[in-house]
């Protein structure tokens, strides 16, 4: 940093003889001193003081962020315990590449009491003096207790611990033993956690054997090879350190966050849980392309043959889309698929990711966040894995192109059946965006499968205000047969959204696989509704850094008890199932090849 | 008594007379010289004119003003930085020229160090120079943006000229000229909302009906491309109250929003009606028929207008992708795979040649 020095200017004996004349003539005439060589007040590179960020309290709501009748969600944030921030390290003034991606959130039931709780990632610090060290900040878990009261828990559940500068989590049962594990994926590596059953959990990092150095964003657990254990698939981002990192600026000069596009890919890992408790590293037999930027990833069974495939949503660079077809290595058939770019070849930079059945033709599509002067991207899957553009036919086209998508979530909101779309957004550059820092979450509702509409305004106050929005998960926090939210944001506190939509018939679905994933990711099942099939899939990944409610909801009609196809990943035959007599507002666990459901409420 | 009286000695008159007007003269003289030898102006006036045929003179002389007058130094260190790239002592010349200099050296000064500059082909030292001075509001304002957008060069223009264009389209606002440089050069930069603002802000002046057409054509488009489907709306509602517009292309924005808002059917119909409006359609409407047609899914239709656009369009990379997807959709996978080989091989072209991606991203918006 530069420091302010007293120049001393020498005075030359000339210039001492015309002082006195000088005086003098002042005296008479007065004199300007402005003409002096002053310097300038003001910085140099135009930037104005920044406003200081959040402090991670709770902060003071705008008028138009109050709820009003007719709204899908209530801002509860304030009322329910849960105050915590993720932190960039932006205060640093450094302007690294790392400080853009945020954070996530996971929803598990962590002590199984029949309530998701709530783990964060709490990102990291970046020194101001050199050399540059980068650290993580806590994460944090909140034990749900019910009725929108949230107690944190991180430090007796041994947590507390930093675990690096963290992004992305996720969660699932990764050694058979019953109890929800937390993965978290940082900078510089990642970090397993057993659930220990007894409330607490043991980073069990090293003794799993799982190595995953570099950039790590996000992840997904799901059974690649069908022997009953979920394999783990770890989306990595850029070949990056401090040390390479440059000074960037717009196009007016002022300094900002470098793109990616000057750095090198990381290119992803694939580990084989084997079932013994240790992970192998199988990303060179899986044929993984090394061109990848990854930071959203959903894994389900995308074409339908009931293995588990993977769609890897990458910045800057083409889309992967790894189909499972006959074991490893994984096939990557993004472009001749249609989901690897836009509507005209050129890929996006892609944030987040989802999948869901958009027009009820029973194949999953996939939508996918995109950043400014892009749309975010639908992909209706027409046949296997063949997909076509469904932006401009669904009425998404423009809405996004002013804003940077991040997380998102296809989930039916108002249960009608129909998949709706949330969107948080928020930009990557302090400065120099076409579009400002902050920017408003967005919702689309689903209109009979055949279109969107922009029902962002009258989706709450949350939807009213600005945030810069990074990580989003869904689930029914309040197990009241609807969807709540939960959004992550860039230095500033999350904000936990509840779903005030009419209560509405619902059936709550339970999977446990037995003889392939214990998790049933990749399964697929089905109801009939009001004259159509409604389709969903247990998937791992979904949205971006965060994990969904594991469990599904459907829409019932009143009291009609409903019948439940579910066709299970995995090789063995025959894969579908069906569950019978099932009643409405109720949670059912459906176990592989039990063949009849059972109450949990 | 005798007194003796002993007469002073006195100097003739005239001689006392002429030694005083020879004494004044001398001391008059002497601070005339005194003063003129310490006047750092009369320093640099000498270096100046010494500076052609005796540069090393001239280099001492603002050596000796820098030095001993730093009320001079930046008008002095102006001159020597002129001199050094007559030297063709380039680096020394760029090391006197720092933002102190720009900002508070005479604008006269500066001026000359620009034209010196730009003869010598220091084009970035005169750009820069020329910068500082096209900001200072003054008669030499005016020729300086100009001399600051010809120093870009022919061809496109590029976004560092929006500036300079866009001072100059605020102390002309009625000269439309200066109102396209304006819009070509922020087009150049790749913000499309500054590119609306720019357009809205030319809008509200009187210029030729022509102009103002025009720039409602691209108004339509920019906002379209933002994805601004109410504004693009505004805009298009303007054009139409306007006066004589094409009927053709007013169909063609139709359409164009039709398929934004989401409506590509109807949008189809637009296009249709706008393209029976030309006496000869060209290759790129055909195109974005056959990615509309695609829409709506008629693919058979939509083949037929990409394998004609790309008679024309034989290295636009969008025709062969979409061509690719046609194919794949149709399941003819050898012909898509066709496409999309010769697609990657146009846009690798692309990237060994330096055009970013995002030139083909909006492709048809």
């Amino acid at each position: 940093m530069g420091q302010e020095a007293t120049v001393v200017v020498p005075v030359s004996p000339t210039v001492r003889r015309l002082l006195g004349l000088l005086i003098i003539s002042c005296a008479v005439t007065g004199c300007d001193t402005s003409q002096t060589n002053q310097p300038r007040s003001g910085s140099s590179t135009g930037i104005k003081p920044s406003k200081s960020i959040h402090s991670g309290q709770p902060g003071a709501k705008s008028a138009s962020a109050a709820t009003q009748p007719g709204d899908w969600f209530e801002d509860v944030t304030d009322s329910s315990g849960v105050h915590f921030s993720y932190r960039n390290g932006r205060e640093s003034g450094r302007y690294h590449i790392l400080e853009s991606l945020g954070g996530g959130v996971a929803l598990l039931d962590f002590d199984r009491d029949g309530d998701l709780d709530l783990f964060f990632t709490g990102g990291g610090e970046i020194s101001s003096t050199d050399p540059v060290q980068v650290s993580g900040r806590p994460n944090a878990l909140f034990r749900n207790d019910g009725d929108w009261n949230f107690l944190e828990v991180t430090k007796t559940a041994g947590l507390d611990e930093p675990t690096g500068y963290s992004h992305g989590c996720t969660a699932a049962d990764y050694d058979g033993d019953g109890w929800t594990d937390l993965l978290v994926c940082c900078y510089g590596g990642c970090r397993l956690f057993r659930n220990t059953g007894q409330g607490t959990f043991q980073d069990v990092t090293k003794p799993v054997g799982l190595d995953c150095p570099g950039w790590n964003t996000m992840a997904a657990f799901a059974d690649i090879d069908g022997d009953g254990w979920d394999d783990l698939y770890v989306v990595r981002y850029l070949d990056w350190t401090p040390e390479m990192d440059r000074i960037c600026r717009g196009t007016r000069g002022v300094r900002d966050i470098c793109s990616p596009g000057l750095f090198a890919p990381a290119g992803d890992h694939l580990f084989r849980n084997l079932g013994n408790g240790r992970f192998e590293d199988i990303t060179a037999r899986a044929g993984l392309r090394p061109d990848g930027k990854g930071l959203g990833v959903v894994a389900t069974d995308i074409d339908g043959d009931g293995r588990v495939d993977f769609y890897v949503a990458n910045d800057e660079c083409d889309n992967h889309l790894y189909l499972n077809t006959s074991g490893l290595p994984l096939e990557e058939v993004g472009l001749a698929a249609g989901v690897a770019t836009n509507e005209y070849g050129v890929h996006d930079g892609s944030m987040g990711v989802d999948l869901g059945d958009f027009d009820a033709d029973g194949r999953p599509d996939l939508f996918v966040t995109n950043f400014e002067q892009e749309d975010n991207a639908l992909y209706r899957q027409l046949e296997e894995a063949s997909f076509t553009q469904a932006t401009v036919s669904s009425g998404l086209a423009g809405h996004s192109r002013p804003l940077v998508g991040f997380g998102t979530a296809c989930a039916d909101f108002d249960q009608d059946g129909w998949l709706d779309l949330f969107v948080a957004n928020g930009h990557v550059f302090y400065h120099t965006g076409q579009s400002p820092y902050r920017q408003p979450a967005q919702l689309f509702r689903n209109r009979n499968g055949q279109r969107f509409e922009n029902n962002s305004t009258s989706a709450g106050g949350y939807f009213r205000d600005t945030h810069v929005g990074r990580g989003a998960a869904i689930g029914d926090l309040d197990n009241d047969g609807d969807l709540d939210l939960i959004i992550v944001h860039q230095n500033a506190e999350a904000s936990l959204l509840r779903n005030t939509t009419p209560p509405r018939p619902f059936l709550r679905l339970h999977l446990a696989g037995r003889q392939g994933s214990r998790s049933a990711i990749g399964a697929r099942l089905s109801i009939r509704y009001q004259g159509r099939t409604i389709v969903r899939w247990i998937k791992s990944g979904a949205g971006y850094f965060s994990r969904f409610d594991p469990r599904v909801l459907l829409p019932a009609v009143d009291s009609q008890a409903v019948d439940v196809r579910v066709d299970w990943p995995g090789q063995t035959e025959p894969r579908s199932e069906h569950f019978r007599g099932l009643l409405p507002g109720r949670t059912h666990m459906l176990r592989q090849g039990d063949g009849e459901a059972r109450d949990v409420q | 008594m005798s007194s003796e009286t002993t007469a002073p000695s006195r100097l003739p008159r005239r001689v006392t007379l002429t030694l005083g007007i020879t004494l004044v003269a001398i001391a008059a003289g002497g601070g005339w010289w005194w003063l003129w030898s310490t006047n750092p102006h009369s320093l640099i006036e000498e270096a100046s004119r010494c500076r052609r045929n005796n540069p090393k003179r001239a280099v001492q002389l603002l050596q000796q003003v820098i030095a001993e007058y730093p009320s001079a130094d930046l008008e002095a260190r102006t001159v020597l930085a002129s001199v050094r790239l007559q030297q063709e002592a380039w680096d020394a010349a760029a090391e006197l020229v720092d933002d102190d200099l720009l900002d508070n050296a005479p604008t006269p000064a500066l001026s000359e160090l620009a034209d010196r500059a730009a003869r010598l082909g220091r084009n970035r030292l005169a750009h820069r120079v020329l910068t500082a001075v096209s900001q200072r509001p003054g008669p030499r304002q005016r020729s300086t943006l100009v001399k600051l957008i010809a120093s870009g060069g022919p061809g496109r223009p590029t976004y560092h000229m929006a500036t300079p264009a866009r001072t100059l389209a605020n102390l002309e606002p009625e000269n439309p000229r200066w109102w396209w440089l304006t819009v070509d050069a922020v087009t150049a930069g790749g913000n499309t909302s500054e590119l609306v603002d720019v357009l809205r802000l030319a809008l509200q002046q009187r210029l030729p009906q022509r102009d103002t057409t025009e720039l409602r054509h691209r108004l339509i488009e920019q906002t379209i491309l933002l994805g601004d489907a109410t504004a693009a709306r505004d805009a298009l509602t303007d054009l139409e109250s306007g006066g004589q517009v094409s009927p053709a292309r007013l169909h063609i924005h139709r359409a164009r929003l039709l398929r934004l808002e989401g409506r590509p059917s109807q949008g189809l119909e637009e296009l249709e009606r706008g393209l029976t409006l030309l006496a000869r359609v060209p290759a790129e409407a055909i195109r974005l028929r056959g990615i509309m047609r695609m829409d709506i899914g008629e693919l058979e239709a939509a083949l037929g207008d990409l394998k004609r656009a790309v008679r024309s369009l034989e290295k636009d990379t969008i025709v062969h992708y979409k061509l690719a997807e046609c194919y794949r959709r149709l399941g003819k996978s050898a012909l898509a795979a066709r496409h999309r080989k010769r697609f990657q091989e146009l846009k690798q072209q692309s990237a060994d040649n330096g055009v970013p991606p995002e030139d083909d991203r909006r492709g048809d918006r």
